[in-house]
């Protein structure tokens, strides 16, 4: 299970960080970090993550769940979507890409080992 | 007493004869000496025996005799003498002497002889004489009694009969004089129609034996003779014969049938009489006929039950009773009277009645004639009452009503009636409007000309018109004239009502006034008014519709629905509804629709409309004012829109706060990765979690619907998952309880801030120090708020309690110098509970004007209806180790 690659998406960087540096701690490779869809879509295709970590709202003009579509189209990977937003046209908009997971904020680090876990388990 | 006149020549002899006789007293005795001398005594004197000598001087004793028996006297009379020959006794006794004494013998012999005579012929004179008059007695009865008296003896042959026997059984003088008993039963034989009864009886008296009988027989001449007969009977009851009155009631007889025939007759008549008829007596109905039965509708036998006033209408029960007490006294009374009776159903009859004094079974009775007249009574009064109806109507109209000629030519000749309200109307009197022609007042101005008025009278028969007419002050009144022409008396007239048409023409001018009015209002209104059919089509508008709409009131009116108007992708929807409101004849107010006017442009119009209805409640359309609001909408909508912008705005704000909250927490997170010493690193922990606390009220702020105000159940639960999460609880080993009460629960910010951190760092306190060395234990977290916005927030855990020495204002650690200073800034109270475990009670109250809070459902003012189970399912929080 370690050494498995995640793709952070979060435009806090700071927030960010500190996600990287706490699933590092359990042993995942986190592949990059990605502040904006551009470059989410880019560090996909260069870095080929196990798995994206997805915050849904970013800077710039594509939200998480559109990142994700556009990943999509060129690579099968798990995508858990991280939001503090949790209406139901945002989540239904999410759904459609049939995420591995769909945390909403604040939520127990255990909640989302555990989704990690999941998502990876099944893709592999 | 006796008294005696003794008559002797011999005066010793006198002497002795009176001095014997009146010895025992029982004698008074006169003397004298001759014949003529006794007759002048008796003549003044009376006496009851005459005691006389046969040789006196003069006349003789006989002589003397003769001359008393002459003359009628019969009174007791003894020849005492001392001459014996027989000529002499014999002429004595032939000349009616009573006794006959010889003077010879022993004198005292000879005086008892003599007084015995005396005595025994008084007696026997007294004897005879009361004889004599007994039969003279009989004889006159007999004669003067109305019976025929016919006495039969023993062998069948007639003893007696008196002359009223011969007279009705009308036995001829012949057949009287023969005094044959055959003779005369073959007389009574004639007579009778069947002889075998009364014929055997008469024969042979002793048919009958002892009885008496009484028996009426009919002759063959109709004629009716009462018969009676009794048996006679001799001293020693033997039996003599039968005597038999005979009575001719052939009278009382023919009068009997003759009384029959006539109750017959009268019966008839009243049983079939048209009138009823009733007999009172003593207060009761004793008779009555079947008129009478039907009139009050009681069966005959029950007439009498019931005292005749109660057949009385009450009201009329008094005069009833007087009348007939009047009737019976004999006081003189009106003869016909009108009264009401009662049927047995309750009906009332008018009735006439009159009544006579009959005798009823011996005893005074009347006799009522009565007429039921209801019918006519209700005619009468119909009539009465028509009549007072007319002269009210006459009198009381309101308008005028007057009767006059009409001319050959149609013109009105002179008035022949007027009423009150004419009078008063032109101030005339009643006789001075007699005088007068319809033309005298009239004004020459008609709605009509006069000519066609006149024609139509003649033709038609019937003119409505309006004039004038002059009253008497010279004021002129505006009238119309509703007249008809009728037959009076064979002549020709017009009745004609009046009509003060004053206010009407006010009322017309007041009408048109307004009507102006309204016209000017209408069309010079800022709204556009208008009118609509029952389908919704436009009757009205007014001229502000081109305003509003771009189209002219004749584009509209007759041709266009309200709906028309409509934008075309809501038309559907908003017709449908208005047409339901017309279905409901509901009224609608300051309704907001989308229109598009002729140039295509979109236009709000708000509009306010009521339903026309008849009296039947029909709807004939609606009725309303409509407003362009296009700008105000505008505007409307350009501030809702600034504000939609402002709240995203202060959300976006929000987001941002708690972002950077967040990016602090995490730089604290980063910061404790390279601290090793374990108290900087609680620091830093204690600093996150402060800073995430509020991080959550802003997340909390920016995900609420209402901007202002915390949905603190969701806050706490996140809060707390939070802590677990940082202090690695193990569920297995603590548990936190929260109970929230109402559960949905808001805070604003400001209250929301410090009494999130305030959970957090009493939480925080008992992850740290309460279950030190222990194995488990529980967190409850208490938050409850009173109908008067007053809250209570209660921690407690069950584990080591307050260390001893702990006192609030020690404030020995940060942590409980900020809950002091948080609850301050609540402006709330704060208290220790030292005993088992701690617990931490804080009271404050939301200062509405801070924040305002969001509007909170009901709670009906009953708190149990709030579940008060501590969420135990939510609010444990596991993390595995």
């Amino acid at each position: 299970m370690t050494g498995k690659k995640i793709l952070i998406v979060e435009d806090n960087a700071i927030v960010a960080l500190e996600l990287k540096e706490r699933l590092s701690r359990i042993g995942y490779a986190i592949v990059g970090i990605a502040g904006t869809g551009h470059d989410a879509i880019n560090l996909a295709r260069k870095t080929e993550p196990d798995l994206i970590l997805m915050d849904i709202n970013l800077k710039g003009d594509m939200d998480g769940i559109m990142v994700a579509e556009q990943i999509g189209t060129f690579r099968k990977v798990p995508v858990i979507f991280i939001t503090a937003y949790s209406n139901e046209e945002t989540k239904n908009r999410a759904m459609k890409i049939a995420p591995a997971a769909y945390l909403v904020k604040p939520f127990k680090e255990q909640e989302l080992y555990s989704s990690i876990e999941k998502a990876l388990g099944v893709s592999i | 007493m006796i008294s005696v006149l003794c008559v002797d020549d011999e005066p010793a002899l006198l002497d002795v004869t009176k001095r014997y006789l009146e010895q025992n007293g029982s004698y008074l005795v006169d003397t004298c000496t001759s014949v003529a001398e006794a007759i002048e005594k008796m003549r003044i004197s009376e006496y009851d025996a005459v005691v006389s000598d046969y040789q006196l001087p003069g006349i003789n004793g006989i002589e003397f005799l003769k001359k008393l028996r002459n003359s009628g006297n019969s009174i007791p009379f003894i020849i005492y003498t001392g001459r014996g020959s027989e000529e002499v006794v014999i002429s004595a006794c032939n000349a009616g002497v009573d006794a006959y004494i010889r003077k010879e013998g022993e004198p005292r012999a000879i005086f008892i002889n003599l007084m015995h005579a005396i005595e025994q012929t008084v007696k026997r004179k007294k004897i005879e004489n009361e004889l004599k008059f007994d039969n003279a007695l009989l004889e006159a009865q007999q004669e003067v009694s109305p019976d025929g008296i016919l006495v039969i003896g023993k062998s069948g042959k007639i003893l007696s009969r008196n002359k009223r026997f011969t007279t009705m059984w009308e036995i001829p003088e012949i057949v009287q004089e023969m005094d044959s008993s055959k003779e005369i039963t073959r007389n009574i034989k004639k007579f009778l129609i069947n002889p075998s009864g009364l014929l055997p009886q008469l024969e042979c008296p002793e048919i009958q034996g002892r009885e008496t009988s009484r028996e009426e027989i009919l002759l063959n001449d109709n004629r009716t003779f009462d018969c009676r007969s009794a048996p006679l009977f001799g001293p020693d009851s033997e039996f003599y014969g039968r005597v038999w009155y005979f009575r001719d009631i052939s009278e009382r007889k023919n009068a009997e049938t003759a009384l029959n025939e006539s109750v017959e007759k009268y019966r008839v008549l009243i049983e079939s009489a048209k009138e009823a008829i009733f007999i009172i007596q003593d207060g009761f109905i004793v008779y009555t006929n079947p008129k009478g039965l039907e009139m009050i509708d009681v069966p005959q036998d029950q007439i009498a039950s019931r005292n005749f006033l109660e057949y009385v209408y009450p009201e009329d029960r008094k005069e009833a009773q007087d009348r007939h007490t009047k009737r019976l006294n004999g006081e003189p009374l009106d003869s016909l009277a009108q009264m009401r009776i009662v049927d047995k159903s309750g009906e009332i009859h008018w009735i006439e009645i009159d009544a006579v004094i009959v005798p009823w079974n011996g005893k005074p009775a009347t006799l009522n004639f009565a007429t039921d007249i209801t019918k006519r009574k209700l005619a009468e009064q119909a009539l009465r009452e028509n009549e007072a109806k007319f002269h009210e109507i006459f009198d009381n109209v309101n308008d005028g009503i007057e009767l006059h000629e009409l001319q050959e030519s149609g013109l009105p000749g002179r008035y022949l009636e007027i009423n009150d309200v004419t009078c008063r109307m032109l101030q005339y009197t009643y006789d001075e409007l007699l005088q007068k022609n319809p033309l005298d007042i009239a004004t020459p101005e008609h709605s009509i000309p006069l000519s066609e008025i006149a024609r139509m009278f003649k033709t038609a028969g019937h003119v409505i018109f309006e004039t004038g007419h002059r009253r008497k002050d010279g004021t002129i009144i505006p009238v119309e004239i509703n007249g008809h022409t009728v037959t009076i008396s064979g002549k020709k007239a017009v009745l004609a009502v009046i009509r003060d048409i004053t206010e009407r023409r006010k009322q017309e001018q007041a009408i048109r006034d307004s009507e102006q009015r309204l016209k000017q209002i209408t069309e010079n209104a800022e709204a556009w008014i208008w009118e609509t059919d029952a389908d919704g089509k436009y009757t009205y508008s007014n001229p502000v519709v081109e305003k509003i709409l771009g189209y002219s009131s004749e584009d509209l009116v007759g041709k266009l629905y309200f709906y028309d108007f409509y934008e075309p992708e809501d038309r559907d929807k908003w017709k449908s509804l208005g047409l339901a409101v017309y279905r409901d004849h509901g009224s609608f107010h300051r309704f907001v629709s989308t229109n598009v006017n002729k140039d295509g442009s979109e236009i709000f119009i708000e509009s306010t409309g009521t339903p026309i209805v008849d009296h039947n409640g029909n709807l004939l359309g609606y009725r309303g004012a409509s407003l362009d609001v296009t700008d105000r909408k505008r505007a409307e909508e350009a501030v809702k829109q600034s504000l939609r912008e402002k709240e995203l705005l202060l959300k976006e704000i929000h987001h941002r706060v708690k972002n950077n909250l967040q990016t602090i927490s995490s730089i604290l997170y980063l910061q404790s990765l390279s601290v090793k010493d374990e108290d900087q690193l609680t620091v830093l922990q204690d600093v996150r979690s402060r800073v995430t606390s509020m991080g959550l009220i802003h997340q909390k702020l920016y995900q609420s619907s209402n901007i202002a105000t915390i949905p603190f159940t969701d806050y706490i639960y996140d809060l707390i998952e939070f802590l677990s999460d940082s202090f690695n609880v193990d569920r297995e080993r603590i548990r936190i309880v929260i109970d929230i009460l109402p559960s949905d629960l808001s805070l604003d910010i400001d209250t929301g801030i410090p009494c999130g951190l305030i959970i957090n760092e009493l939480v925080t306190n008992a992850l740290k120090y309460a279950f030190k060395g222990r194995d488990k234990g529980i967190i409850r977290i208490f938050l409850s708020r009173d109908n008067n916005q007053r809250f209570t927030l209660t921690v407690s855990d069950d584990g080591v309690g307050f260390p001893e020495g702990f006192e609030r204002n020690s404030q020995s650690s940060l942590g409980m110098t900020l809950v002091s200073g948080l609850v301050d800034q609540l402006g709330g109270s704060l208290e220790f509970v030292i005993g088992k475990g701690a617990t931490v009670n804080i009271r404050f109250s939301q200062n509405s004007q801070l924040g305002g809070l969001k509007p909170e459902k009901p709670e009906n003012g009953e708190k149990t209806d709030i579940p008060h189970e501590p969420m135990e399912n939510q609010g444990q929080i596991t993390v595995d180790p």
